[in-house]
């Protein structure tokens, strides 16, 4: 008779945990993103449409945001410009996705002091830094474009235990990836290419691990300052094709010459 | 034979096709010139001035792509002035007939190399 009690209480609160979580829809029911994020409960999703909303977004209890469309269709644009487009802060079990975030003097999209918490499949370009950690713990950002920014694309500063894996950083104006004061990070499958300075920077950061990223036609690929114990394998920061092409090409001039030379010998009548 | 394709994939768009026949072109040109220095040969003169010159036009081509899909800036205009100008002063020189500055000719003729090889460096897509 317990068990079935017991059962009984489980599902009932399970059942009872379902119908707690609700999506609130941007702009159907509330006009603003942040009205709709006022309203939400802990484990809502507010699930934002298409479209250019020139807001910045603060976000300090456990719920998902969720673009419909994608970031292509959703710019959340920095109304405050010395702000961040997007700030979570002081919480955990947070999901942002799908969004583009840009227009911002700070950053796109910011945690401080987050935990267990995701960012994945979004934009973050046209800021300051694109997306930045601080003091944030068992994250997860994921899939995520942070291109063109004035700094960083992504930067973490005294965070922990994250995993950053298979996002762009890009094109930005002084480094793609930025690691600073932060141990225990899984840095996977990111691509750091065409950055002004360093495609990834580890300063004052150890037992990471880096593995598999691309850095590419930056101006120093891995740059590990003051760090210790990480761990940095099948990096790719010069792949054989610039090594190889250039020689390939130049045979290729040469053969090219001995044709010409030869072709013209004949057409002139020289011997 | 996959490892083969997959460098061959580099080839996907039309600038880093431009600068691998500049690189092609300027070898050529570069070797002919060296060849000219030896003796006046109306063959290696026909090779040298067709090479050079459409690996001119080439590098013209390549900077106006720039500009039109990167924009204009400041560093990216002296950076393309800046290789230009080795190919007008090397043009310059020939043109002038003084002996004396021919023995720089190859050293130029050695810079213009440099130029393709980062020009095929900056347009292997990434």
């Amino acid at each position: 008779m317990p068990k079935v009690l017991s059962l009984f209480i489980l599902l009932t609160s399970l059942l009872v945990g379902e119908a707690i979580a609700a999506d609130l829809l941007v702009p159907e029911s509330y006009k603003t993103i942040q009205e709709a994020i006022e309203a939400a409960g802990p484990g809502d999703t507010v699930l934002v449409n298409e479209g250019v909303y020139t807001e910045n977004l603060s976000i300090r209890k456990p719920l998902k945001l969720k673009a419909v469309k994608g970031p292509e269709l959703t710019v959340i644009r920095a109304a405050v410009k010395e702000e961040p487009a997007i700030l979570v802060s002081g919480t955990e079990g947070v999901v942002i996705s799908g969004f583009a975030a840009k227009g911002s003097l700070s950053s796109g999209i910011t945690l401080k002091n987050v935990t267990n918490s995701e960012v994945s499949g979004n934009v973050a370009d046209e800021n300051v830094y694109g997306i930045a950690l601080y003091d944030s713990s068992e994250n997860s950002v994921t899939g995520n474009a942070a291109d063109r920014n004035e700094y960083y694309g992504i930067y973490l500063e005294k965070s922990h235990h994250n995993t950053i894996e298979g996002n762009n950083a890009n094109r930005n104006y002084d480094k793609g990836l930025f690691i600073s004061y932060s141990n225990s990070n899984v840095i996977r499958e990111n691509t750091a290419n065409l950055n002004t300075w360093n495609g990834l920077t580890l300063w004052s950061s150890n037992d990471n691990v880096i593995v598999d990223n691309t850095t590419l036609r930056n101006m120093y690929g891995i740059v590990v300052s003051d760090s210790k114990d990480n761990e940095i394998s099948g990096n790719t920061t010069l792949p054989n094709v610039f090594l190889i092409l250039p020689v390939v090409l130049i045979y290729l001039g040469i053969v090219t010459y001995l044709i010409q030379k030869n072709v013209l010998k004949l057409a002139y009548g020289v011997r | 034979m996959q490892r083969i394709l997959k460098m061959l994939g580099v080839f996907s768009t039309a600038s880093i096709v431009l600068a691998s026949f500049g690189l092609i072109l300027a070898t050529s040109s570069f070797i002919s010139g060296l060849q000219l220095v030896k003796s006046a040969s109306i063959v290696e003169r026909k090779i040298h001035r067709f090479n050079g010159f459409t690996a001119l036009t080439i590098y013209v081509i390549l900077a106006i792509l720039a500009f039109w899909y990167e924009g204009f800036g400041f560093l990216r205009l002296l950076g393309w002035v800046s290789g230009l100008c080795v190919f007008l002063l090397k043009i310059l020189i020939v043109r002038s007939k003084k002996r004396r500055a021919f023995k720089y000719l190859s050293w130029l003729g050695g810079t213009l190399i440099l130029v393709w090889l980062y020009m095929v460096y900056i347009h292997i897509p990434v």
